[in-house]
C-alpha cells in the first residue's frame, strides 16, 4: 500500500551505514558482553561449581548407557582405577559465552539471536562432551596421547568450533533477516 | 549466501591445521621466550620480587588462528591480507605480555582484596581474553568489513525491515 507524502518514505529507506561503523559497533558491543558475562561468573562462582558438576554429570551417565562402567562423584569421574577431575576448564562454560557474546552484539531480530543461542550452547555442551569423553579414554589408555590433545590440541579445536558455529549461525541470521 | 562462507570456514580449517602444527613444535620454545621477556617486564608492574617459573598459556595458538584466518580470507587483496599479517601477530603477541602481566598482578595483589577463587578466575580473564577473543577481534577490525558482508547487510536489513516483517 503506497503511503501518502514522500517524507515518510524517505524515512522508511535503509541508511547508509559503513562497514567500518558496522564492526566497530559490533566490537564494542562483543568486548562488552564478553566482559559483563565473564565477570557474572567470576563473582557468583556458583555457576563454575554447578556446570563443573552438570558437565560430571552428563558424561558419566552417558558412559554408563554406553556400557561403560564409571563412577561419579561430586565434580570427580573414575574410569578403570584412573580418576579425572572435572575442572572448570573442562566444561564449556568459556566457549558458552564467548558464542553468546558474539551472537548477542550482532545486529539482527531477538528471535533469532534467542535461537541461536540456544542450538549453539546445546551444540557447544554435546561437543564439550564428547571432548571429555575421548580425554578420558585416553587418560585411561594412552596418557602420552592424552597430555598432546590435552596440552595442545583441545583448546585449539575449541576455538575453531566456536567459529565454525558462529559463522554459520551468522549465515542463518543474515538469510532470516534478508527475507 | 552462497559457496564464499563455506569456502572461507573449509579454508580456515585447512590453515588452523598447518598453524597447529607450527604451534605445538614451537610452543615450548615461545613460551619460555616469553617468560623471559615477562620476568624483564615484571618490575614495571611493581613485581620485581616475583620470580616466574614457566608461563603455561597455550601461546602462540590465538596467533596460529589469527594466521589461518587471514590466510583463509579470499576478498582482500594478497598484500592486504599479508599486511593484516603484519600488523595483527606482532599486536597479539604485545596483547599476550599484557595479559599476562595482569594475570600476575591480579595472581599477586587480589587475593587479599576478593578471596583466592574469585581471583583465580579474575586472574584467568585477561589470558582468556587474549587466547579466544583477541584473535577474532584483530581479525575482524582489519579484515571484516571487506570479509563478512553479513555484517554490513545484516544490520541494514534490521533497520529496513518492518517490525514484525521478518519470518
Amino acid at each position: 500500500m503506497a503511503r501518502p507524502g514522500g517524507s515518510h518514505l524517505a524515512r522508511s529507506q535503509p541508511r547508509a551505514v559503513s562497514p567500518g561503523r558496522t564492526i566497530r559497533r559490533f566490537i564494542v558491543r562483543f568486548a562488552l558482553t564478553w566482559t559483563l558475562a565473564y565477570m557474572l561468573l567470576v563473582f557468583l562462582p556458583g555457576i563454575e561449581s554447578a556446570v563443573q558438576r552438570a558437565t560430571t554429570v552428563s558424561v558419566g551417565l552417558t558412559l554408563r548407557m554406553a556400557q561403560v562402567p564409571v563412577e561419579i562423584r561430586d565434580a570427580t569421574l573414575n574410569m578403570d582405577g584412573v580418576t579425572f577431575e572435572v575442572i572448570p576448564e573442562c566444561t564449556s562454560l568459556i566457549a558458552s559465552i564467548l558464542l553468546l557474546s558474539a551472537m548477542v552484539s550482532f545486529p539482527t531480530a531477538p528471535r533469532v539471536k534467542a535461537l541461536g543461542v540456544v542450538a549453539g550452547l546445546t551444540g557447544l555442551w554435546l561437543y564439550n562432551m564428547l571432548r571429555v569423553m575421548v580425554l578420558l579414554g585416553l587418560a585411561v589408555h594412552d596418557p602420552d596421547l592424552f597430555s598432546f590433545i590435552h596440552l595442545y590440541l583441545s583448546q585449539a579445536v575449541t576455538l575453531v568450533f566456536v567459529w565454525a558455529l558462529f559463522v554459520t549461525w551468522l549465515r542463518v541470521a543474515v538469510a532470516r533477516a534478508g527475507t | 549466501m552462497t559457496s564464499p562462507g563455506l569456502g572461507w570456514s573449509a579454508r580456515f580449517i585447512a590453515w588452523a591445521a598447518v598453524f597447529f602444527c607450527v604451534y605445538w613444535m614451537s610452543s615450548d620454545r615461545y613460551q619460555q621466550g616469553l617468560t623471559a621477556v615477562l620476568q624483564l617486564c615484571l618490575p614495571a608492574v611493581g613485581l620485581g620480587e616475583v620470580v616466574i617459573d614457566r608461563v603455561q598459556i597455550y601461546a602462540p595458538s590465538e596467533i596460529g588462528v589469527y594466521a589461518a584466518m587471514c590466510l583463509a580470507s579470499v576478498r582482500t587483496p594478497w598484500r592486504r591480507r599479508l599486511g593484516a599479517l603484519a600488523i595483527g601477530a606482532p599486536l597479539l603477541a604485545a596483547l599476550e605480555l599484557v595479559a599476562v602481566l595482569g594475570m600476575a598482578a591480579a595472581a599477586v595483589h587480589l587475593p587479599k582484596h576478593v578471596g583466592p577463587g574469585v581471583a583465580r578466575r579474575l586472574a584467568d580473564f585477561p589470558v582468556n581474553t587474549v587466547l579466544l577473543v583477541d584473535a577474532s577481534l584483530v581479525w575482524l577490525a582489519l579484515l571484516g568489513a571487506t570479509e563478512i558482508p553479513f555484517l554490513r547487510s545484516g544490520s541494514r536489513a534490521k533497520e529496513s525491515a518492518p517490525r514484525g516483517s521478518r519470518r
